[in-house]
């Protein structure tokens, strides 16, 4: 189902956590929601969850206007960035906790085998097979988010929310829940909205990406789009590494960096050489003493031998244009 | 991997949940105010006008026991508040046999009935037992109110010196300290709200302390009789000014400290 | 454990004064009141404690815990929800509340009460001219107990739902679950081992009720005496055996009482009580 937010606001006290926010989200895409803390990119997606009521403004599921359903009728999977478990209740229980509170005790009883195989199935999914008897504590954090997850999918959601999934997870977990997330996500389809702080993450991860600062969207697209053609400085700094030079950003890609001798680069001082594995960052100085990074392959850095203290040339090229200022 | 094939249908139920929230708050009121705000609203009724409830705390009987409550109290609290600290650290930094029965009874204070507590000193100081010429003495009413304090300063301690990182300590060692100045420097100060607020509690709990007392003490009028008993006495005979009054008052003490307490509690919590 | 702050000497002195100070202060005393019981024999005991007197101040004692921990349990657990996670403004006073039995002394408590139920006092005409006699009779002695044991569970389940923390709820709203439900299956859950232990403290604190009960009891022997005021009365009348052995009963409830809380502290809350 696709989810449309029209004009919501949003403060708290005297902090505006969201300031006439609008956006579209695609039946079935994978969308992350990125920008830095305090962004409001959480209250936006609790405001979709209805664990928080707009102040103005209208939410819509599925084209239909939930603004004024409470959570528990939105028929929304939620998964915290601390897991929320229900530490009391062993792995299936959690799991069909969806199942169970939507029916009553006979009904319960009555489907008892159809729930269990749902509970069993979803497990199977998220590769927790085996774990229904341990308790929440019994496993690791990256299990334990796996259990969520499957518990969010049981009841059957038109959307998927996740709130930070991995912020809790160290690096490697990290990696390896975000490609077996957007796997799942190809195979169940679900709209899926995924908050984040981490631009690595969620070009990683989603399809479209809407990017948020101090309560206002900044710019909405695909990762290329964002990267390529960010709409604002704010957005170009954000989304990646950038140059801020007197005349404009640049990005350390395209600065050239060549022998020293070609007649329209200009001089530039190398001050350090960072060997990053796959990549060369080179940190330069100008003459009119700005300082810049370039990035370079490993081959380009050996062909040019660079080492600090060595002069080199510095093509720049025309700083970055934005739709937006 | 098999996609999901069995979607469920989904159950509507009505949320009664926000009517039964006010209910419940609604009940909730009608108990405290059955229990605790009538009967103590009626307190500040009786307490008399501003004159009355003056020349009430203010009579010599009355401002005799008032004086032994409040020193006896105070100096229980600060005993206490050096013993518990103490007592707390060694049963968090310490091993030894039997600690854990030594940490359950710490609360013997506050599981022993206040009447109990107060035959068994009585039994052991007085007459019959080690007869240590404590009975019927302000030393009695000190020793009555150490006991009865006992835990509160142990226990507001014992959490936050768990919690209490031990690599400040060991940095402060490594730069030279000796433990002396470690534990007065790192140690002390960080435990200070806690103790603080085992002290404040022990007095608040000493000022009303009544049963404890009433066996060792004797009661004598001017002399060993502590504020409470005071109050007892006067409700005996039938008075009820006079009682109210000195009641408000303690009762305006204990608030008054308990609240000071409370307010530290937050300003430090900010601070850190 | 680490070597620690304090050298050899200093550890074991500390360690010496702390169980020298305790051992005179706490063990010593209730020693003294096992051995003292048993002085004379085991039978004197018995017959003390199955005398009528002596049974019927046990079981109203028991009477009155049964009804005060209950009703204390199950409002402390909702004020305790509401303190916490209510928005209203009224918060503050029901924090206020619940904890001032904790500044006032327990005689207070009992004038307080006849001040309001008593036969001169505010409802006391009323209330006996529909039939009931709160003051010198049972049910003032059971809003005594109550008042004095009001605080417990609620100072127990505060800091216990705070460390819960709202997501748990929010994840149940979103699964799908009424607030009952959610309330039901997981915050009561997550809440047990506070309920238990403020259950515990609440059960202790009204069987040693002495003072409030007193008063507002009028201390008639068979018909409104606690076991706590038993003891007094038989002391007061010589009756040496019978006040040691009454005593040595609560004092051996007072040990159980400590052994369920040794047994159950280690699931509480770490944070600390705010009040």
């Amino acid at each position: 189902m696709a989810i449309e937010i029209h004009d919501v606001r949003k403060r708290f006290g005297d902090y505006t956590a969201l300031d006439q926010v609008s956006v579209l989200v695609p039946d079935g895409s994978l969308t992350a929601l990125l920008g830095p803390s305090g962004s409001g990119k959480s209250t936006l997606l609790r405001v979709i969850a209805g664990l928080e009521r707009p102040d103005t403004g209208r939410v819509y599921i599925g084209e239909q206007d939930v603004t004024d359903r409470p959570a528990r009728e939105r028929g929304v999977g939620f998964v915290f960035q601390h897991y929320a478990a229900f530490k009391h209740m062993t792995v299936r229980d959690n799991v069909a906790f969806g199942l169970d509170v939507r029916r009553s005790r006979r009904a319960r009883r009555r489907e008892r085998a159809g729930i269990d195989a749902r509970v069993r199935e979803l497990l199977a999914l998220v590769r927790l097979e085996g774990l229904e008897d341990r308790y929440p504590d019994q496993l690791s954090g990256g299990q334990r988010q796996r259990m969520a997850l499957a518990r969010a999918l049981a009841p059957d959601p038109s959307v998927l929310l996740l709130d930070e999934p991995f912020g809790a997870l160290d690096a490697q977990v990290r990696a390896e829940l975000r490609d077996w997330l957007r796997r799942l996500h190809d195979e169940i389809h679900v709209t899926t909205i995924v908050v984040t702080h981490d631009q690595e993450e969620a070009m990683d991860v989603a399809a479209q990406i809407v990017v948020m600062n101090a309560g206002r969207i900044e710019q909405c697209g695909s990762p290329r789009e964002l990267y390529e053609h960010p709409a604002s400085e704010w957005v170009m700094g954000f989304v990646g590494p950038v140059n801020r030079l007197q005349d404009g950003l640049r990005r350390p890609h395209d600065v050239q960096v060549l022998e020293w001798g070609d007649s329209d680069a200009d001089e530039a001082l190398v001050q350090r050489v960072v060997h990053l594995g796959f990549e060369v960052r080179v940190e330069l100085l100008l003459a009119d003493g700005q300082t810049l990074r370039a990035q370079l392959t490993r081959e380009q850095a050996a062909e040019l031998e660079l080492a600090p203290g060595e002069i080199v040339g510095v093509r720049l090229g025309s700083p970055s244009a934005f739709t937006m200022v | 991997m098999a996609s999901l094939t069995t979607p469920l249908p989904r159950a509507r139920r009505r949320d009664l949940g926000a009517s039964a929230t006010y209910l419940g708050r609604g009940a909730l009121g009608i108990y405290l105010s059955i229990i605790v705000l009538l009967p103590v609203a009626a307190l500040f009724a009786h307490a008399g006008s501003p004159a009355a409830f003056w020349r009430a705390v203010t009579a010599h009987e009355a401002e005799t026991a008032i004086a032994l409550t409040l020193i006896a109290a105070a100096i229980a609290a600060i005993v206490n508040g050096i013993m518990g600290t103490l007592v707390a650290w060694v049963l968090v930094r310490d091993s030894f046999r039997g600690k854990s029965v030594v940490n359950a009874l710490v609360d013997l204070p506050f599981a022993l009935p206040t009447i109990v507590a107060g035959l068994t000193l009585l039994l052991l100081y007085g007459g019959q037992g080690l007869n240590v010429g404590v009975t019927f003495t302000r030393g009695a009413v000190v020793l009555a109110l150490l006991f009865v304090t006992l835990p509160f300063t142990v226990r507001a301690v014992q959490p936050v010196l768990t919690e209490l990182d031990q690599s400040m300590e060991e940095t402060a060692s490594s730069l030279g300290a000796r433990p002396g100045q470690v534990l007065s420097r790192i140690v002390l100060p960080a435990l200070r709200p806690a103790i603080l607020s085992g002290v404040a509690l022990s007095f608040a709990r000493a000022l009303g302390e009544f049963g404890s007392l009433v066996l060792i003490t004797g009661n004598l009028p001017n002399h060993t009789e502590v504020a409470s008993v005071y109050i007892f006495g006067q409700v005996q005979n039938g008075e009820t000014q006079v009682p109210a009054a000195v009641s408000v008052l303690l009762l305006l003490i204990a608030v008054v400290v308990l609240g000071a307490l409370e307010l530290l509690i937050r300003r430090r919590s900010h601070r850190v | 454990m680490s070597e620690g702050l304090l050298p050899r000497p200093a550890r074991l002195g500390a360690r010496s004064v702390a169980l020298a100070y305790l051992g005179v202060l706490l063990l010593a005393p209730v020693g003294m009141i096992f051995y003292r019981t048993f002085e004379h024999g085991v039978s004197p005991v018995w017959n003390a404690l199955t005398s009528q007197p002596a049974v019927h101040a046990l079981l109203l004692t028991l009477e009155l815990i049964a009804i005060a921990v209950p009703l204390n349990t199950v409002f402390g657990v909702l004020a305790a929800m509401w303190i916490v996670r209510g928005r209203s403004r009224g918060r503050w006073l029901v924090g206020l509340l619940i904890d001032l039995p904790f500044a006032l002394s327990p005689v207070v408590v009992g004038l307080a009460l006849l001040l309001v139920y008593g036969d001169n006092g505010w409802f006391g005409n009323t209330l006996t001219g529909e039939g009931v006699q709160v003051a010198f009779a049972v049910p003032g002695m059971v809003l005594a107990t109550c008042f004095v044991s009001l605080p417990y569970v609620t100072r127990e389940c505060v800091p216990a739902l705070r460390e819960i923390g709202t997501e748990p709820e929010e994840a149940a709203a979103t699964l799908g679950a009424s607030r009952w439900q959610t309330f039901w299956r997981v915050t009561l859950p997550a809440l047990r081992w506070a309920v238990v232990y403020g259950v515990v403290l609440t059960t202790a604190r009204s069987l040693g009720e002495f003072g409030a009960v007193s008063i507002i009891s009028g201390d008639i022997e068979g018909k409104t005496q606690s076991l706590p005021l038993y003891v007094q009365d038989r002391y007061a009348n010589f009756d040496t055996v019978g006040a040691y052995s009454a005593s040595m009963l609560l004092a051996a409830l007072a040990l159980a009482t400590l052994l369920l809380m040794s047994r159950f502290t280690r699931h509480r809350s770490t944070t600390m009580t705010t009040g």
